[in-house]
């Protein structure tokens, strides 16, 4: 027998430490989204299509969703370990396409295509008994776009919807277009213009409240736009509306159709230029629910960043987002792909788990099922991923989940950052245009190893720069785990 | 007339081709640019069990028969070279001369030899220049920029509808084919219109059929140009000022301040910012290309005027729809400025500015307008061609063999080469040697051996009479449908090549997505369906998204042969004496879902299959022969091997033994004599679109959505008892009464929910539209046209007894109504009680209105009403009901008492 002492075989352990080149030490296998994060179904009712238009969590610890088919479900013990022991009662049924929920003060309030309405069990049956008309401030036809959107509550008491235009184009029936905000006593407020296909409506940890919008006439691609009181969104459609109201003031000038983004909110104080553009066909095609991690850390690093789906793709998305100038921009980075079905809602809850629901009516998903009830959850692993990226005078700085190697984060032949924007335009959708690549100079590297700050040749004032960081490697030996990140550079900060 | 003179004489002349284009793409490096290419032949040489004769292709592509005879025996037909009638508007001029230059440089793999392999190289570039500008004085050729809605649309189609079955797809990760047929430099060649007039007939320029024709839309093809040439930058054209305000004729417009100026693409009228009351004014520079007489065409709706050098020349003034007119002038050649002037005041807008002259067929002035002086003579490049060039060009044309391959009518004579045909003399020399002073091929070694010997058989006179075989053989690998097709060992898709076939459903697999086989073609398709589709193209399968594209006649051959060669044996006699009325019921029985359930997988005129969507049923008896659709029933995949299609008579057993005979054969015959005269009268069992009726049973059903005569904020309300109502939200008011059943949810809930939904079910009562609630001063005054809101009415939603019944809930200023239908049970015809109660003390003047009818009846005085259509109201409670003429028949109204404590009242609905 071969026998060697605990010292000598430890020192072959460091040779072959020390003769593996970097790379070769990680596992053989590339990580995937799936060794840190895991989709599981949550059952339906049967015989329900329940495609999931809202989640909210009430106090006694149910989860109520809500259906296109106006349906809304509580779900009973909706954190249990085991997904599949997750039962559901029918709350209420028959209301009209249900895209927004939230709770206060005892009341489940909806919002419908045609009202908010706040719903209440009197007799504790599990169904609720009242269905109490609260706004129905704005008007309504039989058109498939004209979708409400409604928020939770905000600080000052108020449920923000924002209503899609009717069709693409134009805004036939009052506040088709804009954004309102609604009081628990039904006060309605007009709060923004500009407004084309909302897919979602959400805060970020400060309250701020931003819609996606989806690509069409005056938006090039998708977007995740700032709701900032008073401020116009980009498409002049809905501006019709601004002689029935002074709530914001003046209608502004119209864009001028062929033009730039950035461009045009030089010229027009209040437009109010998307925080995040979301390129199209390479983060998605249509995004949906947005909803913040407030999980303290449950869920993973991404504490206080925004979480967006895309139907088409049946995905969510990662976004941080900081503000320069007063105004919110920042970059979106892929997150996680394979739910069932066209992603709509998404929802955190208290345990760090995210809730995803899905439907692929009317529009199509790579997603399959009709529609989907899933439940994400993080396993405790952390991927090695970009954690932000944010806007310097001259270049980006990135966090990282996870140390990164000096080696490759300092060999600038592993970026390569071409940049572009999308045409401005009342005609659906744009190409990318104006491409032109921007050069990462220099690399340097914390001591710490999780932040690199890039120098940048130049940077591209209105241009998404799509940052590809293919050959960069974890202490560890890892390959980022999505390595790309989109920053919508609308404004260049000082310093 | 006024006399017109340039504003600045033009000393270089003009070339609307030199625009400074991007770069342009980069070609395949892959492919040999220097040789002809031919997809066929570059395929077929790494195919020898193929057996295709690359010399004989080579022969008729490369236009060899053109300058040389053959015997008849060969039966060779040349591929006819490109028509260059008109081409200077079809072709930057530019392009014509560095193209005549060096072809292979302008258009890799060109089958154009250098022609000015005759001319000294020194003399080269002044004889390509002269036959350009010979060329050119052609016509002129419209610019205009790409079309940015349809880039994306574009780039879909190039790479779906056929584009890249033959050349290098632009996008994605694929490397270079040998076999893709390479593009010219389409920047420099094409300008957006052209391309697209090129790409929605490509026969007509080229009517060989190598580039066939895809059927594509005009909007289609200006799709696909504006795709191909969307980094085209094409420069502002006008400047404009925009004006708004309202007028009946054209403003004094030097007395206005323009809302917004700048400089715009061309003369239209999209930078408006509203569609009525405003005005346009447009400034330019016209270049005036040659001496002659223009005339200029003016149409608008409302008024507008074109002033040329400052004087008016045409003017349609006044508020009126399109009106048109047109003016002749005589002008020289130079720069003119023009400024075109349009106001709107209501309806529609629109304004055409046109021109035709020398050399110019009517198109948009746009593309010759520049908004500065210098932008006009900044774009000109080449000195303009004088009529002494244009006059030695063309004699060029006709001494360098031009005119042998190319057709060229100039002002109706069609020029003829002084070239004459003439026999091969040998198989070595000549255009085979590359060498001046014959036209340089740039051939490849391969070629010129191939080609030598095909040449040398017919110098010898040994070439055999075709079979027809061996011609189909041919043809195919000539016209390249073995990118698509394969046919036995011949051809189809490469394996490089297979995924860029695409289809709609990616479940119908390779069937979905791939052209058919055409081994066996002969005995398959009808004969004017196969010729229909070989020359005109056709989209059948609409799933797959490649095209069959019409080649014009150049196949038409393949009809015949094909069905000489191809035969079917063992074909079934059918014997049956059932008459051909009991054989189509027999057939519909089978395609339906409860026969074989064809209609799982096959559309049907324009109904849906309820599974994939294949091939449709309404089809099968235009395009297919009668004895392929019985052989082929009974077992598909022999003559289709890899279908999805299943056996339906496995074995050739039924699965319906006591239909008809019970026999597959006679069975198949039954399905085809059905589908023969199938239509949507007699369509198969099981195609209408199945409903979601919601049903209420134990307790009633809520549907708020889009109801038809209930607004968009309707509530429908479906009780267990069969009685249902519509509650109108926006107008706050009971809208519709009907018994039977409830709602079909299918138009909301399977699509993207738009739409009104009519009631389901039967004996529909429409209740009066309005408010039916309003406080009436005097009995004799009018009940309120105003809508219940701005009489002051809120809903306020519903609530639920224990038995589910909801009580719609209003509040009227002060007062809390509460109205709660409860159904009234009756086997045949339910009906509804409605129960309202005021929270408080109604006051001296407060109404509810019933009904509104032609006649009502007082069947119980203060109690029973009766509609002449039959609607019986019984009213009681603290009302007092009240008849009285109104505005649209008989009301009937009840007055709410007035000083009674939280009144109650109910009003039953019988009908």
């Amino acid at each position: 027998m071969f026998v060697t002492s605990l010292r000598e075989r430890l020192l072959i352990l460091c040779l072959v430490c020390l003769c593996m080149p970097a790379g070769l030490q990680a596992q053989t296998e590339t990580p995937t989204e799936k060794d840190y994060y895991t989709i599981e179904s949550v059952p339906t009712p049967e015989g329900v299509v329940l495609e999931v238009g809202d989640f909210e969590f009430l106090p006694d610890g149910q989860m109520a969703a809500s259906s296109r088919r106006g349906d809304i479900y509580l779900f009973q013990d909706p954190l249990n370990e085991d997904p599949s022991k997750v039962t559901s009662k029918l709350y209420m049924g028959g209301l009209h396409e249900v895209l927004g929920l939230a709770w206060k003060d005892g009341w489940l309030y909806a919002t419908q295509r045609g009202e908010v309405s706040r719903l209440k069990d009197e007799n504790g049956d599990g169904q609720a008994d009242i269905v109490e008309t609260v706004s129905d401030g704005w008007e309504i036809d039989g058109d498939y776009h004209e979708y409400a959107f409604g928020s939770r509550f905000d600080d000052d008491g108020n449920i923000w919807v924002v209503l899609c235009l009717t069709g693409s184009f134009s805004s036939n029936n009052k506040y088709r277009g804009w954004c309102l905000r609604i009081g628990e006593d039904g006060t309605t407020i007009p709060t923004c213009s500009g407004i084309r296909s909302p897919g979602g409506i959400g805060m970020n940890a400060k309250g701020d409240v931003f819609y996606t919008d989806n690509q069409g006439p005056w938006n090039g691609t998708c977007s995740l736009k700032f709701l900032k009181p008073g401020s116009f969104q980009g498409h002049p459609g809905g501006n019709r509306w601004y002689e029935t109201t002074d709530a914001i003031g003046e209608k502004p000038q119209d864009p001028v159709s062929g033009s730039r983004i950035m461009t045009e909110a030089d010229k027009i104080s209040v437009y109010e230029p998307p925080a995040i553009l979301f390129p199209y066909r390479k983060m998605g095609q249509s995004a949906s629910g947005i909803t913040c991690d407030t999980t303290g850390g449950q869920f993973g690093p991404y504490e206080g960043q925004l979480f967006v789906g895309d139907q088409t793709f049946s995905t969510v998305m990662r976004v941080c987002l900081e503000k320069i100038d007063g105004h919110y921009q920042g970059a979106c980075i892929p997150f996680l792909e394979g739910f069932g079905s066209g992603t709509l809602a998404v929802e955190f809850a208290d345990d760090g788990s995210l809730f995803v629901g899905g439907t692929n009516r009317g529009w199509g998903s790579r997603g399959t099922k009709p529609f989907a009830l899933e439940r994400v959850r993080w396993n405790g692993k952390v991927p090695f991923e970009i954690l932000t990226m944010s806007a310097k005078p001259d270049g980006f700085e990135l966090t990282f989940t996870e140390p990164v190697d000096p080696g490759t984060a300092t060999d600038i032949t592993n970026y390569t950052l071409p940049t572009y924007t999308y045409i401005f335009q009342s005609s659906y959708g744009s190409p990318e245009v104006d491409h032109v690549d921007s050069l990462v100079k220099r690399a340097t590297v914390s001591q710490d190893g999780k932040t690199v700050r890039l120098y940048v040749d130049k940077l591209h004032r209105g241009h998404v720069h799509e940052l590809h960081l293919d050959g960069l490697k974890s202490q560890k030996g890892l390959p980022l785990l999505h390595p790309v990140a989109y920053y919508t550079l609308n404004y260049i900060p000082e310093n | 007339m006024d006399r017109f003179v340039p504003v600045q004489p033009l000393t270089l002349a003009i070339c609307l081709g030199c625009f400074v284009f991007a770069a342009t793409r980069g070609s395949n490096e892959a492919v040999a640019a220097d040789a002809p290419h031919i997809a066929g032949v570059v395929r077929s040489k790494s195919h020898e069990d193929w057996n295709v004769d690359a010399g004989r292709i080579l022969l008729t592509e490369l236009n060899c028969l053109s300058c040389h005879e053959t015997d008849d025996a060969a039966a060779l037909q040349n591929k006819p070279a490109p028509k260059l009638t008109h081409v200077g508007s079809r072709i930057h001029h530019d392009y014509l001369a560095d193209y005549l230059l060096n072809p292979s440089k302008a258009k890799p793999g060109t089958t154009m030899p250098s022609v000015l392999n005759a001319v000294p190289e020194e003399d080269r570039e002044t004889v390509a220049k002269a036959i350009a500008a010979f060329l050119g004085s052609t016509g002129e050729i419209a610019i205009a920029p790409p079309v940015s809605a349809g880039i994306e649309q574009g780039r879909q189609l190039f790479h779906q509808v056929g584009c890249v079955a033959c050349h290098q797809p632009i996008e994605g990760d694929h490397s270079p084919l040998a076999s893709s047929t390479p593009l010219p430099i389409l920047d420099q060649k094409y300008s957006v219109p052209s391309l697209t007039q090129f790409l929605s007939d490509p026969l007509a320029v080229r009517s060989g059929g190598r580039m066939p024709h895809l059927g594509l839309s005009d909007d289609e093809a200006r799709a696909i140009a504006s795709y191909l040439l969307k980094d085209v930058d094409v420069p502002a054209s006008v400047t404009y000022r925009y004006y708004e305000g309202t007028w009946d004729n054209l403003p004094q417009f030097n007395a206005l301040e323009p809302k917004s100026e700048g400089q715009a693409l061309g003369i239209d009228l999209s930078i408006r910012s509203r569609n009525d009351n405003f005005a346009l004014v447009f400034d330019s520079f016209l270049t005036v290309p040659r001496d002659g007489n223009y005339t200029f065409y003016l149409g608008s709706d409302d008024g507008s005027r074109i002033l040329l050098n400052e004087k008016t020349i045409l003017e349609v003034d006044g508020v009126h729809p399109v009106t048109r007119k047109e003016a002749k002038l005589d002008l020289k050649k130079g720069i003119y400025s023009i400024q075109v002037q349009y106001f709107e005041k209501g309806g529609q807008e629109e304004l055409y500015v046109d021109w035709s002259g020398p050399g110019i067929n009517k198109t948009p002035l746009d593309a010759y307008l520049a908004p500065t002086i210098e932008g006009n003579v900044a774009e000109e490049k080449t000195a303009a061609p004088t009529d002494a060039e244009i006059a030695t060009g063309r004699k060029w044309y006709q001494t360098l063999g031009c005119a042998n391959c190319h057709e060229m009518v100039v002002e109706g004579t069609s020029l003829m080469s002084q070239i004459t045909r003439e026999p091969f003399k040998s198989e070595k020399g000549g255009c085979l040697s590359n060498e001046a002073p014959f036209p340089n091929y740039q051939l490849s070694n391969y070629q010129r051996e191939t080609l030598s010997s095909t040449v040398a058989d017919l110098v010898k006179g040994d070439s055999e009479k075709q079979r027809p075989s061996e011609r189909i053989h041919e043809t195919l690998v000539r016209f390249n449908c073995i990118t698509c097709h394969s046919r036995g060992e011949l051809g189809g898709v490469e394996a490089e090549r297979n995924e860029l076939f695409v289809g709609t459903q990616e479940d119908v697999g390779d069937e979905g997505r791939l052209p058919p086989w055409l081994a066996g073609v002969g005995a398959k398709l009808k004969t004017d369906y196969m010729k229909n589709l070989l020359n005109k193209g056709a989209n059948d399968r609409f799933y797959v998204l490649t095209r069959m594209p019409g080649f014009g006649g150049n196949v038409e051959h393949l009809v015949a042969d094909f069905e000489m060669v191809d035969t079917l044996e063992d074909v079934p006699m059918i014997e049956t004496d059932e008459p051909d009325r009991r054989l189509k019921v027999a057939g519909r029985q089978l395609a339906g879902n409860q026969g074989l359930s064809c209609i799982k997988c096959h559309v049907f005129e324009d109904y849906r299959a309820t599974g994939i969507q294949a091939i449709s049923l309404s089809t099968m008896t235009d395009r297919l022969k009668k004895d392929w659709f019985q052989k082929y029933m009974l077992n598909p995949a022999a003559l289709r091997p890899g279908t999805r299609m299943p056996e339906s008579w496995p074995g050739g057993k039924s699965f319906f033994p006591k239909l008809l005979d019970g026999t597959a054969d006679t069975q198949i015959h039954a399905l085809w004599t059905y589908l023969e005269d199938a239509d949507k009268n007699n369509r198969p069992a099981g195609l209408d679109s199945v409903g979601i009726e919601l049903v209420a049973i134990d307790s009633p059903l809520i549907y708020r959505n889009f109801i038809e005569g209930a607004g968009s904020r309707a509530i429908g309300v479906g009780y267990p008892e069969r009685v249902n109502l519509a509650f109108d939200a926006n107008s706050i008011r009971l809208a519709l009464l009907w018994q039977g059943a409830f709602i079909d949810a299918s138009r909301h809930w399977t699509g993207r929910g738009q739409g009104y939904q009519p009631p389901l079910g039967d004996n529909l009562v429409r209740l009066p539209e309005g408010s039916s609630f309003a406080r009436l001063k005097a009995v004799d005054e009018a009940w309120p046209s105003q809508s219940a809101k701005d009489l002051g009415l809120k809903f306020k939603g519903y609530r639920f007894n224990d038995q589910r019944e909801p009580a719609f809930i209003y509040q009227w200023k002060g007062l809390l109504i509460t109205d709660r239908p409860v159904p009234v049970a009756d086997p045949s015809f339910p009906g509804l009680a409605r129960k309202f109660t005021v929270e408080g003390t109604a006051g001296p003047d407060a109404w509810f209105r019933v009904a509104v009818a032609a006649g009502i009846e007082e069947v119980t005085p203060g109690e029973v009403y009766r509609t002449e259509d039959g609607l019986t109201f019984t009213i009681t409670g603290d009302v007092t009901p009240m008849l009285r003429p109104g505005n649209q028949g008989v009301e009937l109204l009840l007055q709410i008492a007035s000083d009674t404590e939280n009144p109650k009242w109910s009003i039953g609905y019988r009908w």
